[in-house]
């Protein structure tokens, strides 16, 4: 069953500058219990994507094309006031600096029960009961329901916000680098935590972050966007195993693994894509090694290139000498010497 | 690439200072939005005019006594042709004083202001910069000056002196630098901490050249703001003293006009000796207000519209 | 090789006074954040040595304790062969211009007021270079040996203008101008995009190669440590848990710590089955640390006799030292 679908989503950002195209043209489905995986360098719109399915985008922001359909509703349609229902009650988000949005006036219990109370109809005793429930799923211990956040460190704050995220049974989770600020040991077990309760419950989830190993290990599917469009998707298991977009190629090369032994990390050379100029080529076509004169004029659509796999390349039958051509350090430095002659003849 | 070729473009770096987000043409360009702030800028101007000409702007002596065809003192007579502004009860040209008090006012108001951001700012900057023992003792000092009260103590102070607007000025210094050293302390203790100070340590930089090239050009618009604040002030202060009668004799000002008018029970017949002084103090006041308003959009990025 | 140390760290320590307010004034037994607790190593000439550890190890604050940012409360750092007195001013010129530092943020580290040309020019202003000419080579190649190509393009913009990257490299270039001995790094890729972070560390490798530079790489990273660093000292609670060669430490972890640090990191791989050491993940509070071994709280082997640990470091295998009591075989039982 279809839990999410979000077809042809465009989300322009109003500046002083002009118009930032933050989001254009992305459509995803998410299944009951399958979690997603977005990931992308910062700027490539992966937050902004999580932000409007919450309706939680600056007020600069709107969604200018689009729909957002979730249980078959559409949201982009719903009022301020039938989001607000929504959010908490069916969708629950847990952003990277959520542990900062703890009220330090009132104990982490009493937050938790006001949030529950403000949703259901449960009696306080209930909401109380329901919150040390939560609590000790997500490994913290029932008398920290009194603590007030200043009492608490970082990995617990961000523990209880994931906790009173859970509190009501949600049917879609949204994760915005919610372990990043976190030491390693930390975040190597709230993900365990976050894992095991979205399997529990059978929630769906987004999972956003610039780690793709955090999401190869929790994560059913993956999304890797650029530029504000999705450049692949395809289940984790076949993608860190055969990535297709000259993009996912290049991301592969940059990340260094604590497994390697002594590969040399190739960068992708270049800086992602002004989103405030009209662009009408492909998003990654000024650091892109296997270029042509069609990726500048048209952006490639999201195509089939296997069971389970859609990459918006122009090129994806010539995948092989791709993936052999993108292991060379020389196909790289070749872009780089080519972005540094574009700059000279610039200037 | 030639020789001539680098050492031009050599002259260009060491000369060119021209900065895109810099503060000077972010408020320009605020200018160009906040039509308020355009009209204080402009009135601003006029005022600065007025009181750099106000010698030869002013027609009369401002405590020169008129006399019409009869031989008669002009009393109290209503704005005319000859009296622009009117007479006062002695038969004096409020237009010539109102002239003449635009030149105290600006001079009280811009030099206190200076005085004060001055102090304020070196102490500021060293405080927050050097933090301990300097920091406590500074900020003990601006503690000391918080707790006198202002009117209280000018009055003493130009008893003590004799009145005159450079006591006057002194006093609002004395008094207000406190402000301007405690704001731009707290804003050189966050800058202080930015690693970008800490890269010119490491780099080797004497504790001077970091509070004058890297502090001091990043608390310059926090600085410009208490000016504008301070000019305005100081002109309130003024006006204040003079009106309660502290103020210098000798010289023409706003309160004092208002003083004699007050204190010869003509507030209230004679609308043009109260209402002419006091739109003029209006409006100095209001224009550096837009102003200020405008320089806080330029200090504070969040004030900025999108 | 050469093996020459090029500083050596002798008995380190950094204690804060906390002050907790007015009932402090009466108790008569002061407090203390032990930062760094007597700590000693060495630093090779031309190696990198890699100092990782979880925040509050106190990994940062020996960074800046060897470039001079801080102050050490007692210990000895010794520089090329030179015992290095506090506070002397004449030392101090001479001292910076050997060693520098890379900060982790790219977006503060820059002056936001000042161009890149001046941003590089200003260390050699500080040190007395005045021929302008020289001013302006020199800073061109620095910025070419950072690999900010054409030099010319980058000279008059301001930090703003530029991306994360190329702020890093701006701020490595400022870091080389001087041509120092001594480079630290702190965590100086881990606020940059993932497709750019193997740059700035290609080009830290490269400015060994061609400067001769000897680095302290510190980071929380371990898979970047493994990249960049021939040696790895492991940080916990101020102490130092374990050091070796990086291949050593990552493929044969002697102390427990280490073992369950490795054992946290996520895997891209969907194949590979990693087995997490689970523990305790809070760690004691840096006032009240625990007796005898730091991590003994904490760690899934420790025993009574944890509590009497001094934190000796014990050579376990070659050159691979752990400040744990017990050995492999022991740990393993």
């Amino acid at each position: 069953m279809l839990l999410l679908e979000v077809k042809n989503l465009d989300i322009d950002y109003k500046t002083q500058e002009g118009t930032l195209k933050a989001i254009s043209d992305v459509s995803f489905t998410l299944r009951q219990g399958e979690s997603v995986g977005f990931v992308g360098e910062s700027g490539c719109g992966k937050t902004t994507l999580a932000k409007s399915i919450m309706k939680l985008l600056p007020k600069n922001g709107s969604i200018s094309k689009g729909e957002i359909i979730f249980k078959g509703e559409d949201l982009v349609k719903k009022s301020k006031e039938e989001i607000r229902r929504i959010r908490h009650l069916k969708i629950a988000m847990v952003s990277q600096s959520a542990m900062n949005s703890l009220n330090p006036v009132y104990t982490v219990g009493d937050q938790i029960i006001e949030g529950i109370l403000a949703h259901t109809n449960m009696s306080k005793k209930e909401a109380a009961k329901r919150a040390e429930e939560v609590f000790s799923i997500i490994g913290l211990e029932g008398k920290r329901l009194k603590s007030y956040p200043h009492q608490m460190s970082g990995g617990m704050k961000q523990r209880a916000i994931i906790a009173m995220a859970l509190s009501l049974n949600p049917d879609l989770i949204i994760a915005d680098e919610p372990t990043t600020a976190l030491d390693v040991v930390v975040q190597d077990r709230i993900l365990r935590e976050i894992l095991s309760i979205q399997k529990q419950m059978n929630s769906s989830m987004i999972f956003i972050t610039h780690d793709i190993s955090v999401v190869s290990e929790i994560c059913d599917t993956i999304i890797v966007m650029y530029g504000g469009k999705i450049m692949e998707k395809a289940s984790t298991k076949i993608f860190f195993k055969k990535p297709l977009h000259p993009y996912s190629l290049g991301l592969k090369n940059a990340f260094p693994s604590i497994l390697d032994i002594g590969e040399e990390l190739i960068s992708i050379p270049g800086t992602p894509p002004n989103l405030m100029k009209n662009l009408s080529g492909c998003r990654f076509v000024e650091r892109c090694p296997f270029r042509t004169t069609l990726c500048q004029s048209e952006m490639p659509v999201l195509r089939e290139a296997g069971e389970d796999h859609l990459v918006a390349c122009h090129y994806i039958d010539k995948h092989e000498a791709f993936t052999e051509a993108a292991e060379l350090r020389e196909t790289w430095e070749a872009v780089r010497s080519r972005i540094i002659q574009e700059k000279e003849e610039g200037a | 690439m030639s020789k001539t070729v680098v050492s031009t473009s050599i002259k260009s770096f060491f000369t060119s200072k021209k900065n895109s987000q810099g503060f000077f043409p972010v408020f320009i360009n605020n200018l160009k939005r906040d039509k308020l702030a355009l009209i204080g800028v402009i009135l601003l101007i006029f005022f600065i005019g007025v009181g750099i000409f106000a010698d030869f702007i002013a027609p009369y002596e401002p405590r020169e006594r008129h006399y019409n065809e009869e031989g008669k003192i002009r009393r109290l007579e209503a704005p005319s042709k000859d009296h622009w502004f009117g007479t006062t009860d002695v038969g004096r040209d409020i237009f010539s004083q109102v002239v003449l008090g635009t030149k105290t006012a600006l001079t009280v108001g811009i030099l206190a202001a200076l005085l004060v951001t001055l102090v304020g700012a070196t102490v500021g900057i060293i405080a927050g910069y050097s933090g301990g023992v300097v920091d406590a003792v500074l900020m003990r000092i601006v503690d000391f000056f918080y707790a006198i009260p202002f009117i209280p103590f000018v009055i003493i102070l130009s008893a003590v002196l004799k009145p005159s607007i450079w006591n006057i000025i002194l006093a609002v210094s004395l008094l207000s630098w406190r402000t301007v050293a405690r704001l731009v302390r707290s804003q050189v203790l966050s800058i202080a901490k930015r690693p970008f100070i800490k890269a010119a340590k490491v780099a080797g930089a004497s504790h001077s050249r970091i509070m004058v090239k890297y502090i001091l050009p990043n608390v310059i618009p926090l600085i410009l703001l208490e000016m504008a604040f301070m000019v305005n002030f100081a002109i309130m202060a003024e006006a204040s003293i003079a009106f309660l009668g502290f103020g210098d004799p000798q010289k023409p000002s706003w309160g004092q006009i208002l003083h004699i008018n007050f204190v010869t029970g003509n507030s209230r017949s004679a609308w043009w000796w109260t209402a002419t002084p006091g739109l003029a103090i209006v409006l100095l006041l209001l224009s550096i207000f837009f102003i200020t308003r405008a320089l806080e959009e330029v200090v504070d990025p969040r004030l900025r519209r999108r | 090789m050469d093996t020459m140390p090029l500083i050596q760290i002798e008995n380190l320590k950094k204690y804060y006074l906390v002050n907790n307010g007015i009932k402090d004034i009466f108790s008569k037994e002061k407090k203390y954040v032990k930062a760094i607790d007597d700590i000693s190593l060495i630093i090779k000439k031309g190696e990198i040595l890699g100092l990782a550890g979880e925040s509050g190890s106190g990994k940062t604050t020996t960074g800046e304790i060897l470039v001079r940012l801080q102050e050490p409360s007692d210990g000895n750092i010794i520089f090329d062969g030179h015992v290095f007195k506090a506070n002397s001013k004449i030392e101090e010129k001479k001292f910076r211009k050997e060693v520098q530092m890379i900060f982790q943020d790219p977006y503060e580290t820059l002056n936001p007021r000042f161009n890149i040309f001046d941003t590089i020019a200003e260390p050699l202003k500080i040190h007395g270079v005045k021929n302008r000419q020289d001013i302006y080579d020199r800073v061109i190649k620095a910025l070419e040996i950072a690999e900010l190509k054409p030099a010319e393009h980058y000279i008059t913009r301001y930090p703003h203008e530029l991306s994360g990257g190329q702020r890093q490299r701006v701020a490595i270039a400022r870091g080389i101008v001087l041509e120092p001995k001594f480079l630290v790094a702190d965590e100086p890729v881990s606020m940059l995009d993932v497709s750019i972070r193997a740059d700035i560390l290609n080009l830290l490798k490269n400015l060994r190669k061609k400067m001769g530079l000897t680095m302290l790489y510190v980071s929380h990273d371990l898979s970047t440590i493994k990249y960049l660093c021939d040696r790895i000292a492991i940080m916990y609670l101020g102490k130092i848990v374990e050091i070796g060669n990086v291949k050593d430490v990552i493929d044969n972890p002697q102390h427990p710590y280490t073992k369950v640090l490795l054992s946290s990191v996520p895997v891209a791989d969907p194949d590979y089955k990693r087995q997490s050491i689970i523990i305790e993940d809070e760690v004691p509070d840096q006032i009240h640390l625990p007796e005898g071994c730091r991590f003994g709280p904490r760690c899934p082997y420790s025993t009574e006799d944890c509590k009497n640990f001094d934190h000796t470091l014990f050579e376990r295998r070659t050159d691979q030292w752990s400040a744990c009591i017990y050995n492999e075989e022991e740990l393993r039982k």
